[in-house]
């Protein structure tokens, strides 16, 4: 009888763990939805097909949550039906990304082109670096062609090379 | 010296009252009629009147309804609360809405026979779409030229949809095609719906 006590405590830590992520999970999506930008330039908006299109130009700086970009133009693309943001495209010269995450170190990166989309099945907010792309974290610093970067989780999900990294000397 | 005395003394004041009749008179009398004969500024006057305008097609251009319409002898017509129904060849329509207007003169050359629009105080333009979605941008000034169908400020203007919001200062928009550029200092954001 004495035996069954640490399992069903791991059990209810598991459980207790799991709930904990469910809730940051719900968290995050709450807080991904809503986006803010400025631009000191021209500003176009205009209906393509099925899509709301809305172009920036200069100094244009795109923010969601604790991520920022900064870029010298930017599209948005809405779908025009439901008005649902599906992506965000940032061009520049490099375009810059920055993320800090509470209680964690910044994330930084550039590249000749960003996009910002969640992806649909998966929910994750996906940053594509294309172009020079460089993502640099705590612990390590890539360079590629291209990097697709998953925002919620700070990981680099998929790379095009050529490639080149270091692991920075604070890593574990 | 007494006769030179009674002889001069009546001559001053007679030139005195000249002078002041000479250099006050007109002017009194301009006033008497400015105040009893006010000058009719306009030649038409109108309450609560829709006026459809065509172009050189025969396709409805616009619709005007006013409050109030007053035509001036210079050409220009005043409007006070219009409301502007502007047609798209697509179909679709924008809707203009002011607390006052008005209708300038035609262009004298000729090249453009549509009247440019000045509207001013709260206005508001806004169009749905065939989603049922309202575009609406809010602005103290608009220049609105039906024969180009566009519409221009220089004043901050607001542009609301069901998930954007963005303030700009300036713009440019051509409301056959629905594209609306705004020209500077751009803030906005947008909430998921």
């Amino acid at each position: 009888m004495c035996n069954r006590k640490p399992p069903l405590t791991r059990l209810a830590l598991i459980a207790s763990g799991l709930l904990t992520s469910a809730l940051a999970m719900a968290q995050q999506e709450t807080t991904i939805g809503n986006v803010e930008w400025s631009s000191d330039g021209n500003s176009t908006m205009r209906t393509e097909g099925d899509s709301r299109i809305l172009e920036m130009q200069d100094n244009v700086r795109v923010t969601q949550g604790t991520l920022v970009i900064n870029g010298d133009e930017a599209v948005f693309e809405y779908d025009a039906a439901t008005n649902e943001l599906l992506k965000v495209t940032v061009i520049g010269t490099p375009v810059n990304y920055q993320q800090t995450a509470e209680d964690a170190q910044p994330v930084t990166g550039s590249s000749e082109t960003i996009i910002l989309y969640r992806e649909a099945d998966t929910q994750e907010t996906i940053l594509e670096f294309i172009g020079d792309a460089v993502v640099i974290s705590a612990d390590s610093t890539m360079h590629c062609q291209a990097i697709v970067y998953l925002a919620d989780q700070e990981l680099i999900r998929e790379a095009t090379g050529p490639c080149q990294g270091t692991l920075n000397s604070s890593s574990n | 010296m007494k006769k030179l005395t009674f002889l001069l003394i009546p001559g001053l004041v007679a030139i005195a009252v000249f002078l002041v009749i000479a250099y006050t008179g007109p002017q009194s009398a301009e006033r008497s009629t400015t105040s009893t004969q006010p000058e009719l500024r306009f030649d038409a006057w109108s309450e609560q009147m829709n006026t459809v305008l065509y172009n050189e097609n025969g396709d409805i251009d616009y619709t005007l309804e006013a409050e109030r319409q007053i035509h001036l002898f210079d050409d220009t017509t005043e409007l006070v609360q219009p409301l502007i129904q502007l047609f798209q060849e697509a179909g679709g329509h924008w809707n203009i809405v002011a607390e006052s207007g008005r209708i300038l003169p035609a262009d004298e050359s000729g090249e453009n026979p549509s009247r440019t629009l000045e509207l001013q105080g709260n206005v508001r333009v806004y169009n749905t779409d065939e989603y049922g979605n309202q575009t609406q941008l809010d602005t103290d000034f608009l220049t609105l030229d039906p024969s180009t169908k566009t519409a221009t400020t220089e004043s901050a203007i607001s542009l609301t949809t069901p998930s954007i919001t963005q303030d700009s200062i300036g713009m440019i928009a051509d409301l056959s095609d629905n594209q609306i550029t705004f020209l500077k200092a751009n803030l906005g954001s947008y909430v998921q719906p």
